[in-house]
């Protein structure tokens, strides 16, 4: 009925795709037998675990034969990442027997970072993550976690690996990995960077001392990243960092990080710096104007006040708003609100008056229920 | 005769090769989608064991036209969101229903004088609505109508943070802010990013998560569901493997704010927005030589009602086709330029013979062959042999693409509910495909006539699942 080169390739494709629908369904029908397998590998993990943490509490040293259950367990992503799930809790109680397995599994951790060393990114990933969750610093892992920090091609190898070392607690490793980094021109999302910096489980200030020690040798992404840091940690680098912004040869997004950093850790001559960006922005770029606009709201005083009534006449919209909304959140005189209210500038009056009736919005009000409510369908 | 005899071969030459692309195409793009999907799995059971907070600030925009029903079961949904940093923006276009009342006595919004920024053209507000007593802030804006891309556009106006999520006020997301953010940050040159588009018929959620899930009693709809799974498989996938996506449902979408207003915005004079503004960013990006990616994050699901009604069905279908000819038609200067990559030598070549063109070669075959046949020239075993190939590879794509989407998500049905599902895969292609032909058709057809307007569909309100119907 149907011959030709073309059918034999059409039936070829037909069976194929029926080849498709047969894997679907052995997925399927599998996915309980996985499921049992599953529980049972979580199952077999913990009681494995137990007994280890068990001899260190009694004195003993963990026994081999377990260990190397553990490597041929571990060495499975899936084992891995039920590890991981199983670890958390224990690390995050600091179960003193969990950290002593952890500091007395040197070998085992060598073993398996040599392992998932040659493999892919996400099974790196994998393993940096088992090791972000024993919260500990374990030097037999940080030559796995230096590379794992320069791999290009997944952000969740690095992210991991740099959670295990935040979670280590070593600074001298962060600082180390933050300059391979560096070296090697990785792109890091700034934002993960400080969020992550924050999370350092060790001495903060120490961290930050010794990244601002190496911080000509860092990129322009994690120089920002660590100025957001002393910003969020309310770090005293204020005298370093004025000097950088007064350098012509810094980098305007350096710059504005400083100028947030300004915002929270106020430093009088930096008010200046901010009130002339106002009027006068560096490199002509009105973000300067826009975010001093915003950071002066840290500076309440006679002059601000006044720059910031200037800049609401400001031509652009950003500057006018981030100056509406720090004259208000400053607490604005009423005499200086009708002067504006009043006066002849259309869009100061328009934002000044958003951003007032914006502030005397009721706030926090209890809000209609939205968990545990009833089910949403259609049918 | 031997005029129509070789019409006739040549005919049947054209049908075959046409035939023979597309199958190579379409069994390519399941194959591999199927694969993508197996390895994807892993990767995403990976990821969602590293408990990070990936997240960026996002605005949600959601356009309303005629809403009431929905309208505060969406935004409820949006606020159980477990995400960090984001704002809601209802953007009201001119509805003559209670939309916008609903909203303000619903989440306590007070009148607010706002001034908004138009980086974007988009027509006045009348009124703009604030509330700062939820989770996160809600904006109200009620402006004049000008359809839902000029709603959009107001959006993107009166946003305040970096990227932003453009849904339909009928949606509902699945807890889908953080899938649909980690794009963003596995690769900064996200420009755009798509969600999965689920059909709600049939689902039951909870507090923005899927509770239960049964294939939707409706014919339409159960229909449709096939049809989303396969053009889920057949294409977004495939087309993700090589940055071709030229669609991203106007659903459930994450846009870059300001390279779409660096782009233009949303184009208010073409019907098919969704689509339009994807292309743009497409010939914006690769004209300036701007590094870009135009992602789909499967695992960022979004549950959106389909129509139950065979009108409202052919109003929506008529929508798409329209809105994807002018899409087309618009950037045409993409076809086949290799200026523009993959997107212009294949994305747009698929789109307009499989796509655009598809309706018109079904029905002008269909046709051709009862001509034929009335003359005695149609070759029966061919052409039967052609009928029943087709059949049983359309069924079967289906199928996979189903069972594929089913074993992805993890997807519990009742028993009957795959039968059911390989019933409807084989009977979808007597009569329902050629009904959306005819329906897709009758867009081009009466061009003039549908090309501006928001499409009324009748809406059901998401409710505890006595499926109350209200017309609107």
């Amino acid at each position: 009925m149907i011959s030709g080169w073309p059918w034999i390739l059409l039936n070829l494709y037909l069976v194929i795709s029926l080849c498709a629908v047969l894997f679907d369904l052995w997925v399927m029908l599998s996915a309980n037998s996985r499921q049992r397998a599953r529980l049972r590998r979580e199952e077999r993990l913990k009681t494995l675990l137990d007994g280890q943490m068990k001899r260190l509490r009694r004195g003993q040293s963990p026994d081999e034969t377990i260990q190397r259950e553990l490597f041929q367990r571990l060495r499975a992503v899936d084992g891995a990442l039920a590890f991981s799930d199983l670890i958390d809790p224990l690390s995050q109680r600091e179960e003193p027997g969990f950290a002593q397995w952890v500091a007395a599994s040197g070998p085992l951790f060598v073993r398996l970072c040599g392992r998932y060393g040659r493999r892919q990114n996400m099974y790196r990933a994998s393993f940096a993550w088992l090791l972000a969750c024993c919260r500990q610093d374990i030097p037999a892992a940080k030559p796995f976690l230096l590379s794992c920090v320069t791999s290009r091609g997944s952000i969740y190898c690095r992210e991991n690996a740099l959670t295990a070392l935040y979670r280590g607690g070593n600074a001298k490793t962060v600082v180390q990995a933050f300059k391979r980094m560096s070296q090697a021109d990785i792109h890091h999302s700034q934002k993960l960077l400080a969020d992550g910096l924050l999370s350092f489980r060790g001495d903060r200030e120490a961290l930050c001392a010794h990244l601002w020690g190496e911080f000509k040798s860092l990129t322009p992404s994690i120089r920002l990243a660590l100025v957001d840091f002393m910003r969020l940690l309310g770090a005293d680098y204020r005298q370093d960092l004025l000097p950088l912004l007064d350098n012509p040869a810094t980098d305007d997004e350096l710059c504005f990080a400083i100028l947030r950093y300004f915002g929270r850790c106020t430093y009088p001559p930096a008010r200046e710096r901010m009130t002339g960006f106002l009027t006068h922005p560096r490199n002509a770029l009105w973000e300067y104007a826009a975010v001093s606009a915003s950071t002066l709201r840290g500076y309440p005083c006679a002059q601000t006040k006044e720059a910031l009534l200037r800049a609401l006449n400001n031509p652009n919209w950003y500057v006018r708003y981030n100056a509406a909304e720090s004259l208000v959140s400053m607490g604005l005189p009423e005499e200086d609100r009708r002067s504006v209210l009043e006066g002849a500038d259309r869009y100061a009056r328009d934002i000044l008056q958003y951003m007032l009736a914006r502030e005397a919005l009721p706030a926090g009000e209890a809000a209609p229920r939205t968990e545990g409510g009833v089910p949403l369908a259609i049918s | 005769m031997p005029f129509l005899e070789t019409l006739t071969q040549g005919v049947n030459a054209f049908f075959l090769l046409y035939m023979l692309v597309y199958s190579s195409v379409l069994f390519l793009s399941v194959i591999v989608g199927v694969a993508q999907i197996a390895r994807r799995t892993e990767l995403v059971q990976m990821r969602n064991s590293f408990r990070h907070e990936y997240y960026v600030p996002i605005s949600i925009i959601v356009p309303a036209h005629n809403e009431e029903l929905t309208v505060v079961d969406t935004v409820r949904s949006l606020l159980s969101q477990n995400y960090k940093l984001y704002e809601i923006i209802v953007v009201d276009d001119g509805s003559t229903d209670s939309t916008a009342q609903v909203l303000i006595d619903y989440f306590h919004m007070e009148p607010i004088q706002r001034p908004i920024r138009r980086r974007v053209a988009c027509k006045d507000p009348v009124g703009v609505y604030e509330t700062r007593s939820q989770k996160v802030p809600i904006t109200l804006i009620r402006k004049v109508n000008g359809g839902k891309a000029d709603a959009l556009n107001m959006g993107i106006n009166a946003s305040k943070y970096p990227y932003f999520i453009a849904m339909d006020a009928d949606s509902v997301l699945d807890d889908a802010l953080e899938s649909i953010a980690k794009c963003v940050l596995e690769d900064d040159r996200t420009v755009a990013v798509g969600g999965l588009v689920r059909i709600a018929n049939g689902a039951v959620l909870r507090d923005g998560k899927l509770v239960s899930y049964r294939l939707p009693k409706n014919l339409w709809a159960m229909l449709q569901v096939m049809e989303y799974d396969r053009s889920f498989l057949a294409s977004r996938m495939f087309f993700d493997l090589f940055n071709g996506n030229l669609i991203i449902s106007g659903a459930f979408g994450l846009f870059k704010k300001e390279t779409v207003i660096q782009a233009g915005g949303y184009d208010t004079h073409t019907l098919g927005e969704d689509m339009e503004l994807v292309v743009r960013l497409h010939e914006y990006c690769r004209a300036n030589r701007i590094p870009y990616s135009i992602k789909y994050a499967s695992d960022a699901v979004c549950w959106s009602q389909a129509p139950s009604k065979l009108n409202d069905l052919k109003k929506q279908r008529r929508r798409w086709h329209i809105g994807m000819f002018q899409s087309i038609v618009k950037h045409r200067r993409l076809f086949l330029n290799p200026l523009y990559g993959p997107v212009g030598t294949f994305s747009f070549l698929y789109y307009i013979l499989f796509e655009l063109f598809s309706p018109l070669i079904q029905l002008v075959g269909l046709a051709f062959v009862g001509v034929a046949y009335y003359l005695g020239m149609v070759n029966v075993p061919f052409m039967l042999g052609y009928y029943l190939w087709s059949l049983l590879f359309g069924a079967v794509l289906s199928t996979a693409a189903f069972f594929t989407r089913v074993f992805t998500y993890r997807t519990k049905l009742p028993a009957w509910d795959y039968l059911k599902a390989v019933v409807i895969c084989i009977l979808e292609n007597f009569g329902y495909r050629q009904l959306i032909a005819l329906f897709s058709l009758s867009g081009l057809i009466g061009y003039r006539k549908y090309s501006r307007s928001w499409g009324r569909i009748q809406r059901t309100r998401f409710d505890d699942g006595e499926g109350k119907e209200a017309s609107i």
